[in-house]
């Protein structure tokens, strides 16, 4: 089988000890027997925006009438629904007409494979704090950010996306991405249960304290 | 001469007429009148005559190609046609948009033999108010110059009340061929939202817009939808599914068939005091067909009316947005506030207006277990003085938006005048894909009258010839 990385806007920015442990993935993925190749998502740098326009639409769609008791949200909820209504429906629409050239790009990208490879996430987990932010190599960005920017894409072309642990870095875990043609959920676990048979990154548990 | 595409397409066969005769006596008509009632953009008088000449030599011929072969028919200038130019109405458009030649409805109709007479008015784009500040005609009604055809498909309703043309198309957004239907007395169909496919019209609001067919008599609509209605994989709506016979159920016998009637009153503070009394006898030549009448209350008739107006305004902004943020002035007043109104649409809005439309569909359906068809009012009204048109005068009148929210077949038939003698229009309504039953009624009710077949005077003279 043949699995195409994602080269380009999806990878070229993580915090560096993330990146090498994805580059050892990759290469523990190639050993199961499975060529990767390079392929590219040309305009996928605008995919996870255009993935929001339609998350925020949809939310207020909802979520109008809580607007009210935004005060009772916390931080990020509030700050959510308050950006919400500066989406215009125009915006939205557009979205929606950009979305099948999104999955036309995913199309395109898996010719020849069964598979696309991403990281799960460019970055480690956030620490616990008022305001989470997550190194990405050089410099700190959102933890929303960091953690929609390989997510949500897939979210927008409606593919399915299987993540599993590939490592711990600093004693937290890092993940890789697969994503698949639409309804071809069979071969991602096809792949991910010939990667979990040649390695343990999903045995590993947590140092729960014993009185917990 | 003022017949209906039925009564001409006889006529051609018995030898009592011929294609290049009618073709001429609608292009005296338009000659005589078309300077005062702005039912053109564009005329086509040499390719309508030979094509009328073709149509003459096939039929005699023995090649019949059914009941539009050589009946002149105008196009809304919003449709593109091989003839022309398509221009929208409007300075903003790339007149390049119209080089992909006929869009698959005038293909249709082309092949069915029918002579295309020209392009005809339009509000700008399909929304707004005329302005006469712009370089083009200002469609007035035949029957009353002071006052407007209503729109959008201005000339393509004009144009058939003034026997310019046999029949024409329109196009539906909001109600832009009941509403010029209703004010010029003459018939319309807004069949069911992807029956007849849209690729190469100029688009309003996408998920509102239809092509259908305008003309004297309801017989005379179902035959072009007979020909107009069918998939076409290059719109992206346009609905895979057999073309019912519309022409096989026109018995006029409306017997056992159930009809809510909606008079709507309470919803719109235009209603002419004469409108209950025409509507009512209108309700009674369709009791005495035979139907089972009931009254009805039409659900959520202010929030699905809103789903359309809010919609479209959203997708009619999407569009227009970078042309109308550089040609501001290049639109004509009454469409860019009306378009411009699309930029304050939250997309939450948006969202919840494709939420709300969801609800009415199953209350609509529900509604439609009880009863077969459905009847309001097409327009609380008659036609607007042209002195004193506002947009949202317009909208407050009429009937028709909230079946542009809901994708049901609406067809709007004549159903009397005004004491000032406008014409009033009575809007029948079938469920999805049950034009059929839609003709049938407005077939049985025009048999039982003749509301349809009245001319204006400003043209009795020469239709008279």
């Amino acid at each position: 089988m043949r699995v195409g990385r994602v080269r380009g806007h999806l990878e070229e920015e993580m915090h560096p000890a993330v990146a090498a442990a994805y580059e050892a993935a990759v290469a523990e993925l190639a050993a199961t027997g499975v060529e990767i190749v390079d392929v590219e998502l040309p305009t996928f740098d605008l995919a996870a925006a255009a993935g929001w326009w339609i998350i925020y639409a949809e939310m207020l769609s909802l979520h109008e009438g809580h607007a009210a008791f935004i005060e009772d949200r916390d931080e990020m909820g509030a700050s959510l629904l308050g950006a919400a209504p500066f989406v215009s429906a125009a915006d939205y629409l557009r979205a929606l007409r950009l979305r099948p050239l999104f999955q036309h790009e995913v199309e395109v990208a898996l010719e020849g494979c069964t598979a696309l490879l991403t990281p799960a996430m460019v970055a480690l987990p956030p620490v616990i704090a008022p305001e989470m932010f997550v190194d990405v190599g050089g410099r700190e960005v959102s933890w929303l950010e960091a953690g929609c920017r390989t997510q949500v894409p897939f979210n927008l072309t409606g593919s399915p996306a299987l993540v599993m642990p590939s490592g711990l870095v600093d004693g937290m875990p890092v993940s890789i991405q697969l994503v698949g043609r639409p309804r071809d959920e069979a071969s991602l676990f096809t792949l991910g249960a010939a990667y979990q048979r040649a390695t343990t990154h999903h045995l590993r548990r947590p140092p729960v304290p014993a009185h917990a | 001469m003022y017949m209906t595409i039925t009564d001409a397409a006889a006529a051609l066969r018995t030898g009592e007429t011929t294609s290049v005769a009618l073709t001429e006596a609608v292009i005296a008509v338009a000659d005589a009148h078309d300077g005062e009632l702005g039912v053109f953009l564009a005329r086509y008088t040499d390719t309508a005559l030979a094509a009328a000449a073709k149509a003459d030599a096939e039929l005699a011929a023995g090649i019949d190609l059914g009941p539009l072969h050589g009946i002149p028919l105008g196009i809304k200038d919003i449709i593109a046609t091989d003839e022309g130019e398509t221009t929208a109405q409007s300075l903003v458009l790339d007149r390049s948009w119209g080089d992909m030649g006929d869009a698959p409805v005038v293909a249709r109709l082309r092949a069915a033999g029918a002579v295309i007479t020209g392009k005809t008015t339009t509000m700008e784009y399909a929304i707004g108010t005329p302005d006469p500040d712009k370089p083009f005609p200002i469609p007035r009604n035949p029957w009353s110059t002071e006052h407007w055809t209503g729109g959008s498909s201005s000339g393509t309703g004009g144009g058939v009340a003034a026997g310019m043309f046999l029949g024409g198309l329109g196009t539906d957004t909001g109600g832009s061929i009941r509403f010029p239907a209703t004010n010029c007395g003459i018939t319309g169909m807004k069949q069911t939202f992807g029956r007849v496919p849209k690729y190469g019209c100029v688009p309003l609001g996408y998920s509102f817009d239809h092509i259908g067919p305008m003309a004297r008599s309801a017989q005379d609509c179902a035959a072009m939808l007979a020909v107009l209605a069918g998939h076409d994989p290059r719109d992206a709506t346009s609905v895979d599914r057999p073309v019912d016979d519309y022409l096989g159920g026109l018995t006029g016998s409306l017997e056992g068939v159930r009809i809510g009637v909606d008079p709507l009153l309470t919803h719109s503070s235009q209603n002419v005091p004469e409108l209950t009394a025409v509507l009512d006898a209108a309700v009674a030549e369709l009791r005495a067909a035979g139907a089972v009448v009931s009254t009805v209350e039409l659900p959520l008739y202010a929030e699905l009316k809103t789903v359309t107006m809010v919609g479209l305004a959203a997708e009619a902004y999407a569009y227009h947005r970078p042309d109308l943020q550089s040609r501001w002035f290049d639109y004509g007043a009454g469409t860019r506030m009306a378009v411009a109104t699309g930029a304050l649409v939250p997309a939450g809005d948006y969202v919840q207006m494709q939420r709300v439309r969801r609800v009415g569909k199953r209350k609509v359906a529900e509604l439609f277990a009880d009863v077969d068809l459905i009847v309001t009012p097409t327009s609380a009204c008659g036609a607007a003085p042209l002195a004193k048109l506002t947009f949202d005068d317009i909208i407050d009148a009429l009937h028709t938006p909230y079946w542009n929210a809901m994708g049901n077949p609406a067809m709007s038939v004549p159903m009397g005048f005004t004491t000032d003698g406008l014409p009033l229009g009575l809007q029948i309504v079938g469920r999805p894909f049950e034009e059929a039953a839609v003709f049938a009624a407005g077939h049985a009710y025009q048999q039982r009258t003749d509301w349809h077949l009245r001319a204006p005077a400003l043209v009795a003279d020469l239709l008279a010839a």
